[in-house]
């Protein structure tokens, strides 16, 4: 088996899985998550964050359960049961997957910034620094992505209590009666919502780079917890503030909320918001950026330098595709769906063939 | 570190006694006499590194008057403690260069007597300048090797306090010691520092600061890598905490490695007061720092985009402090930002006395003209000084020249992308600070990768009775700083 040894100084400790996860998981989906379950689910949509979070954390524990040995990650588990040919496909599929999502997750962000801030912003320069800011996180190593995620774990905590303000200002009985939405809806919202879960197949891709990672299992749970009740919070507060025909006009929630926020030298906290949550958009990106170029790095004889370079030029070439808001919308929810698919159908699946094959492997060793 | 493709030796190769002191008769300081009834001893000299009262009527009346043929009766008659008969060639060069007398017998083609008449010009041992406290010791490291190394002696009386000696630099031979406390610091960072020093390869080493820039990690980085300074307290408190020391000839600074970002905002008088206190000077301090990087960065993308972020009774006063002003606030920006560069560069290159003069003449006459000039605004001249003021509190004089320079790209950042722009450029610092090591240890430490425990003295300086661990970052061999059992113990009967 085709074993993945990594440095020693790009390990971190288990307990830093907490904020990673963290990191991955919020987002730009925090932004505007609470329009889209609202579609469907209407006020009661809160409830589904809860199942996400908890359907989340059964995959997380399923991960755990995929990996057996510290050294494995993704590409040998691919290799052991699919053979070497099929499973390289697998592998180039996830990598092209996250590469998509770490470019998807900028572009829709400097979306954001060209509507708040510059209507005439040139995005392919823009575009071109933030990738040389991507590659100069990415290229210094896990241990880099991790510290910037780590970092950026606090910017979103600080940014999250100024969700108060709907808090206050809200009505706590906007969100009366409960349970009254027919719960398919509330299942059908699930999908939208796990746009903001995605993250967490990662773990099969830097579960090398962990110390004692079958110890990390806790803090991987209480990240994603965290994160769950982020969004939770978020989404009650939102709809206390907010009644359920203004929020689908509203594309960003969250971004008006904040513009309700007086503070004695910042009047318009929005600005600052959206400058600080970019910390969190890039964190996210790295991630997703770093688990692509090293799914490609391990199966190809190219190094990471190499692959990390090509793929930051097809990022900011992509923008020349994915130009306008109706196609951004398109491949996120392209994404949303290929989540979903790869958290709770592929996971499970490997887990319940891997298992198959080392029960026939086992009959056979005791034959 | 320069490394030539032919290195060339300065000097051609000397074989003999003879041949040696014909290179030096060519300088006029060299001076050669002969002595002895039978004119057969030879006194060679260099007449400015030895002390003329050592070569007195004492010396030279008993020169002339002996009549020895044997160095071994020539050194028992000079009453000299260190004298030594040597024929090592090396030796003899390195002693006269050094201020020793060498003795020669005109038969004797092949040994020298070595008589030590060192003149010692040092100045005397005085108060620390760059890092001045008012609370505390104040004593300061000097020019010389050897005074250094008794400052720090003197406050760790160990016999495990080991120094190793090397010598750097092809022409200048700078004598350098690496000092650390055997059993304490980690072996691993004794022997990179080692390794680093015995690989420079350069013509000269003038100060230690060549040293700091030579083994840093990362030498492109404007963020020193290696803590320079002045104060023997400070050098013998990182010592016990596990660090390595780097003593250099002709240097008052000793480089302590490895080190973090947070050491060099906190002041030595911060362990002089009481935990509270210090704990709020370093806070303030740190605020400071970032608002002197930040607050330039912040006037240019608020005047130049974001206007709505000001409340409205501060925009009226800064619209009315600008509305005379002809320029972009990126081009005031930069006037006043580079004037007052412009100022603190003059005034660290003039004599004190001149200095005062140019800091009222530059900061009080030049600003209020220019503002009553309407080149620059009110508002922006107190921003800029009070910026300038703060760079000025880091207690480390190296990473406030960090800290100037790094706001001029966040001020073309700011005029670029406005507030996004300012966070594209804290990330990118963010990211190189994660990247930087010192002596291979994360200089973001104990921020990141956290190390809770190290907190305890960082942004924050907790009483000493709860400092009992020596820091994570040097890996120390003994973590203990004090016998934490027995404090338990202690604290368990109290309840």
């Amino acid at each position: 088996m085709n074993l993945h040894k990594p440095d020693i100084t790009q390990i971190v400790s288990p307990f830093l899985l907490f904020f990673i996860i963290n990191a991955t998981q919020i987002g730009e989906g925090l932004l505007s998550f609470e329009r889209e379950i609202a579609d469907i689910a209407g006020y009661d949509a809160w409830i589904t964050t809860i199942i996400s979070g908890l359907l989340t954390t059964v995959v997380i524990v399923i991960i755990w359960k995929i990996i057996t040995d510290e050294q494995t990650d993704w590409i040998t588990i691919h290799h052991s049961i699919f053979g070497k040919i099929i499973g390289n496909c697998l592998t180039i599929l996830f990598g092209l997957y996250a590469l998509l999502v770490s470019i998807i997750v900028l572009i829709s962000y400097i979306e954001i910034i060209q509507i708040w801030f510059f209507p005439d912003m040139s995005i392919v320069l823009f575009l071109s620094l933030l990738f040389i800011l991507v590659l100069y996180i990415c290229l210094g190593g896990f241990r880099i992505v991790v510290g910037f995620a780590f970092f950026s774990f606090f910017i979103t905590s600080f940014l999250a209590v100024f969700k108060y303000k709907g808090f206050v200002d809200g009505n706590f009985s906007n969100i009366f009666p409960l349970f009254n939405t027919p719960i398919q809806d509330i299942i059908r919202a699930l999908e939208p919502m796990s746009f903001s879960f995605l993250g967490i197949e990662l773990i099969l891709i830097y579960a090398p780079f962990i110390k004692r990672f079958k110890s990390g299992l806790k803090w991987a749970i209480g990240g994603n917890l965290l994160s769950s009740f982020t969004y939770l919070m978020s989404a009650i507060i939102i709809f206390m503030y907010y009644n359920e025909q203004q929020i689908q006009t509203i594309s960003w929630p969250t971004l008006q909320l904040m513009k309700v926020i007086n503070l004695p030298i910042v009047e318009r906290f929005e600005y600052l918001g959206i400058s600080l949550h970019f910390i969190a958009i890039i964190a996210t990106s790295c991630l997703y950026f770093w688990s692509s170029i090293q799914c490609f790095q391990r199966i190809t004889p190219f190094k990471l330098r190499t692959i990390g370079i090509i793929f930051a030029l097809i990022g900011v070439f992509s923008v020349y595709f994915i130009n306008n808001f109706l196609i951004i919308d398109l491949v996120s929810h392209l994404i949303s769906r290929i989540g979903l698919i790869v958290l709770f159908a592929y996971i499970p699946l490997l887990f319940i063939i891997k298992k198959v094959i080392e029960g026939v492997k086992s009959k056979n060793a005791k034959n | 570190m320069i490394r030539r493709k032919n290195p060339k030796q300065p000097q051609k190769t000397v074989n003999t006694l003879d041949e040696l002191m014909e290179i030096m008769k060519a300088s006029d300081d060299f001076n050669h006499h002969t002595f002895g009834n039978t004119n057969n001893i030879e006194l060679f000299y260099y007449e400015s590194l030895i002390n003329p009262e050592k070569v007195d009527v004492n010396l030279l009346g008993k020169l002339k008057e002996t009549n020895v043929d044997q160095l071994n009766i020539l050194k028992n008659l000079l009453p000299f403690s260190e004298s030594e008969i040597t024929s090592d060639l090396n030796d003899i060069e390195e002693k006269l260069l050094t201020g020793f007398l060498a003795l020669k017998l005109k038969n004797n083609d092949e040994q020298a007597l070595l008589l030590p008449a060192k003149f010692e010009v040092e100045r005397q041992v005085d108060q620390p300048e760059i890092e001045f406290s008012v609370l505390g010791p104040k004593i300061a490291f000097i020019e010389d090797l050897n005074t250094n190394i008794n400052l720090i002696r003197k406050r760790l009386k160990l016999p495990q306090l080991h120094t190793k000696s090397f010598q750097s630099g092809k022409i200048t031979k700078t004598n350098i010691s690496v000092v650390y406390i055997d059993g304490i610091a980690n072996q691993e960072n004794v022997d990179t520092v080692i390794q680093r020093i015995t690989a420079i390869e350069y013509d000269q080493i003038m100060d230690s600061s060549f040293i700091g820039q030579m083994i840093a990690d990362n030498s492109q980085s404007p963020f020193p890598q290696l803590m320079d300074t002045e104060r023997p307290d400070r050098v013998c408190s990182a010592l016990v905490e596990g660090k390595v020391a780097i003593v250099v000839d002709g240097s008052p600074h000793v480089l302590i490695a490895p080190t973090s970002l947070v050491e060099f905002f906190a002041s030595y008088e911060d362990y002089f007061l009481t935990w509270p206190i210090a704990s709020a000077f370093r806070i303030i301090r740190i605020c400071a720092v970032i608002f002197s990087v930040l607050i330039t960065p912040m006037y240019v993308a608020v005047l130049t985009y974001h206007y709505h972020i000001v409340p409205g009774d501060l925009l009226g006063t800064l619209v009315s402090s600008r509305k005379d002003i002809p320029f972009a606030p990126i081009i005031e920006v930069l006037i006043l930002e580079l004037s007052i560069e412009l100022l603190r560069e003059a005034g660290a290159r003039l004599p004190t006395k001149i200095g005062q003069t140019i800091g009222i003449v530059g900061g009080i006459v030049i600003g209020t003209a220019a503002v009553e000039a309407g080149l620059t605004s009110n508002v922006l001249l107190i921003l800029v000084a009070l910026a300038a003021l703060a760079s000025f509190t880091t207690p480390i004089y190296r990473i406030g020249n960090t800290i100037r320079l790094i706001r001029f790209p966040f001020i073309i950042f700011a005029q670029l992308w406005g507030i996004v722009g300012i966070i594209i450029g804290l990330m990118f610092l963010v990211t190189h600070l994660i990247r930087l090591t010192s002596l291979g240890r994360p200089f973001l430490t104990p921020l990141y990768p956290p190390r809770w425990k190290d907190l305890k003295d960082a942004i924050i300086r907790l009483p000493f009775h709860l400092q009992g661990e020596r820091p994570t970052i040097t890996s120390p061999r003994d973590k203990n700083r004090i016998n934490l059992s027995r404090t338990s113990n202690k604290h368990g009967k109290r309840k």
